[in-house]
């Protein structure tokens, strides 16, 4: 118990760092914290496989990119917007409302938690077996869907970057087919061009 | 349960303020123009670390979380393969066959070459 | 305990979704060889009409209790009408984009295989009996849809459109996810039926109805509900015109779909007051979407807050889930399918290849330039108007019924009050094209395709609103939802 509440509180914390750091990546970094802070969270909750899971792939590939992403605007610290000056305070109050909303739930619906033997019963101590138990049963569909997710979102990705246009692209050496990239010059112009009008600011 | 991994974090913590206190308080500073700016290698520091990166390594990160997805997927079904082998060995082969026509599709597009 | 247990798919009620599978690797495989994207499109188009006689076949089968993976996956009337509602959709759209991806310079070959795993989401979501293959189908569904309206190269618009759906949806997804798992605590089920059963006498109902309303929010911005609909304008104006015929069918189609299936199983678990606020919303809808769209002058921005509107008169058919709206919002869901892509398809004819004079200024005249796109687009507007003997009349009686059988008769008066205001802005569209002297050029582009696609919407919506009964009757069969229970 005493062990969650530290766990929650850093949860909480980076998630707040997250909204209301200015440099993105200390936003970046304080949803590492959280995502870690979750990691520990599984551990304790005799979950191992899922804890690894998590920090192979939430704290380590997708903070990548995140990163990539951050690096590839290159946006450096907020920029004040003239318009829209009344979103931020709505977007406060909208998230206070939710908190509140979900903190009312929680005191007026106080629920025992499931002792640890129920846990352990359904996470089955929380090794890779008993996932693979579950997820080639009752998951199987999903399971299948996942991969069909991740077929879908490679092509909608690679289909916006890499607009191989053959008519379009500057034709070099009669090599058009064979390649249809160049990173700096051709898919990269999409991000570049915008550069003036982002940073016309500073 | 974990208090002995608590410890050995505290224990680490503490080793690693203590060199920075002991360092800060005892180590000599004379700071010098050289001494201050970053050190890139031993080679003076070109403008800003702050450039934008090309998409493609956005592509190539993004190709990696895809398949390190899949990897994390095949983990239970490793452990649990010996239960049902031809079962789990026919979902592990169609989920592979989804991923591979993304395979083939990123290399026909040329998002692998580095150019 | 036997390991994997008996496992139960019924490949009738797959095949739809199998088929769009395949379908959208070989035209992805063949479009990356192929020298125009016309190849692909008759792929595409094969595949749909292949997915669809499965569809037509499994849904006059009468085993309306089919159902894969353990009533994850459902194959009972409304998913099998729906999907093949989604595959009409589909059909149409890429009729429609056939030409029009040539003259606009959107061929890419990624272009077709979006478009079908994106119909493969909302078919997985219309026959998800699941709240993890809601998910997964709405994630297929949405992810193709991002892309597609950032689809016109070098187009800030475009551009703008694809990332505002993009960071809107993500949102809607975020609240999706966290309404699941507030449903999962306090259920300990994803599976409707179970999680409707599990509340029954339970005592985290309060819970539950949290999580039911982050759900009912996370869809509501793919339905374009009023709150969550900000997204709906920009997105239509931004986004390729072929694009938009696509998603304003096969996205609000999955994602009715999907709420009309929770409205119907977990929401009478949940606490009352959930469904108070979905009135709200609808009724909010309903004012919305049709007061703005009579400030417009841009059609696709028109159409846009008019799609919202209809969202709000299917919002209707939700509060009365079990007292036939689920057929009502069904038959609904075809018509608008029809009338709406159709509108889009004149729409795509009418304007430049680059989307741009969407001004309603581009219609005048139209009545005598081109008297047949004229002709259709009018049948469109009064049907979309509800007009008497028009599908769109006809679906909007449907649902008004089953409002006032569900008791929300302020509701069902309130919808009857907005479509007269309706009529207003559909009716300047007809006014333009007939009574107005044209000051363009005659508009030259022709497209055998999208006029097939025309024809198809306009005998189809014509067809709904004189011989309604046959579909109705179809869609009436096994009024509550095979949900597990």
């Amino acid at each position: 118990m005493v062990a969650f509440v530290i766990l929650a509180a850093l949860m909480v914390a980076g998630g707040v760092g997250v909204v209301t750091l200015r440099q993105p990546v200390h936003a970046a970094l304080a949803l590492v914290g959280t995502l870690l802070a979750l990691a520990v969270t599984y551990v304790t909750l005799q979950a191992h496989f899922l804890a690894a899971i998590q920090v192979i792939v939430y704290a380590g590939a997708i903070m990548v990119l995140f990163l990539f992403v951050i690096m590839l605007l290159n946006v450096s610290g907020e920029r004040t917007g003239d318009r829209l000056k009344w979103l931020k305070p709505a977007a406060w109050a909208a998230a206070g409302v939710t908190v509140a909303g979900l903190a009312v739930v929680y005191f007026l619906q106080r629920q025992p938690l499931p002792g640890a033997a129920v846990v352990d019963g359904a996470l089955g101590g929380g090794g890779a077996e008993r996932i693979g138990e579950v997820l080639f049963t009752d998951y199987l569909l999903a399971f299948q869907l996942v991969g069909v997710l991740l077929l879908t979102g490679v092509i909608a990705a690679v289909s916006l970057v890499q607009r191989a246009a053959p008519e379009t692209r500057p034709q070099r050496g009669g090599a058009a087919r064979s390649a249809p990239h160049e990173p700096g010059a051709a898919s990269g112009a999409g991000v570049m061009r915008d550069d003036e009008l982002v940073h016309g600011g500073h | 349960m974990y208090l002995e991994v608590l410890m050995m974090f505290l224990a680490a913590g503490l080793i690693a303020a203590a060199a920075l206190v002991v360092g800060g308080l005892l180590g000599p500073k004379k700071p010098g123009e050289v001494k201050l700016s970053a050190y890139e290698s031993g080679v003076p520091a070109v403008g800003s670390a702050r450039e934008r990166f090309p998409v493609h390594f956005y592509l190539v990160a993004m190709v990696f979380i895809i398949f390190d997805l899949e990897t994390a997927f095949f983990y239970p079904l490793a452990v649990k393969f010996q239960a049902a082998p031809q079962f789990l060995f026919a979902n592990a082969v169609i989920f592979v066959a989804i991923l591979a026509v993304g395979y083939v599709y990123l290399l026909r597009k040329g998002v692998l070459n580095w150019k | 305990m036997s390991f994997p247990g008996v496992l139960d798919i019924d490949w009738n009620v797959m095949a739809p979704a199998v088929s769009l599978l395949i379908t959208a690797i070989v035209a992805l495989v063949f479009g990356l060889s192929a020298r125009d994207s016309r190849g692909p499109a008759a792929v595409a188009l094969i595949g749909v009409l292949t997915a669809g006689i499965f569809a037509v076949a499994h849904l006059f089968s009468g085993n309306e209790s089919a159902a894969s993976f353990g009533l994850r996956y459902l194959g009972d009337v409304p998913a099998t009408a729906l999907t093949l509602v989604i595959l009409l959709g589909t059909a149409m759209a890429i009729l429609v984009s056939w030409d029009q991806l040539e003259r606009g310079g959107m061929g890419q070959p990624e272009y077709y295989p979006l478009m079908l795993l994106s119909a493969l989401g909302a078919v997985v979501m219309a026959s998800a009996g699941d709240l993890i293959t809601l998910i997964l189908g709405l994630e297929i569904m949405s992810l193709p849809a991002y892309a597609l309206s950032a689809w016109r190269t070098r187009d800030r618009q475009s551009e703008e459109a694809g990332m505002k759906y993009f960071l809107l949806g993500a949102f809607g997804s975020a609240m999706l996810i966290y309404g699941t798992a507030l449903l999962y605590g306090a259920s300990g089920s994803f599976v409707y039926g179970a999680v409707a059963a599990a509340l029954q006498g339970g005592n985290l109902t309060l819970l539950a109805t949290a999580g039911g309303a982050l759900v009912l929010a996370g869809l509501g911005f793919k339905a374009a509900l009023a709150p969550f609909h900000q997204w709906a304008p920009d997105v239509y104006t931004g986004a390729p015109t072929v694009v938009v015929t696509f998603m304003s069918v096969v996205i609000k189609v999955g994602a009715f779909a999907a709420l009309l299936r929770i409205a119907a199983t977990v929401f009478p678990a949940l606490q009352p007051w959930l469904l108070t606020a979905l009135a709200v919303i609808v009724a909010l809808t309903l004012v919305v979407g049709n007061f703005t769209a009579l400030m417009q002058r841009g059609l696709k921005r028109m159409l846009a807050y008019s799609s919202v509107a209809h969202a709000g008169y299917l919002g209707l058919a939700l509060l009365a889930a079990n007292h036939g709206g689920v057929a009502a919002a069904a038959f609904y869901l075809s018509v608008y399918a029809l009338m709406n892509a159709g509108a889009f398809a004149v729409l795509t004819l009418v304007t430049d290849a680059s989307d741009h004079g969407d001004d309603l200024e581009r219609f005048a005249g139209l009545g005598r330039t081109r008297p047949g796109l004229a002709a259709a687009m009018a049948v469109f507007m009064l049907s979309l108007g509800g007009i008497p003997l028009l599908g769109g009349f006809t679906g909007k009686v449907l649902v008004f019924q089953a409002t006032i059988d569900a008791g929300h008769v302020w509701l069902a008066v309130l919808g009857i009050a907005t479509s007269v205001v309706a009529l207003f802005y559909y009716f300047r569209v007809i006014a333009y094209m007939y009574f107005r002297e044209s000051s363009h050029a005659p508009h030259t582009f022709r497209s055998t395709p999208a006029r097939v696609a025309i024809a198809v919407a306009l005998v189809g919506t014509v067809l709904l609103g004189i011989l309604p009964g046959w579909w109705h009757t179809l869609l009436s069969v096994g009024p509550r939802f095979l949900a597990g229970y």
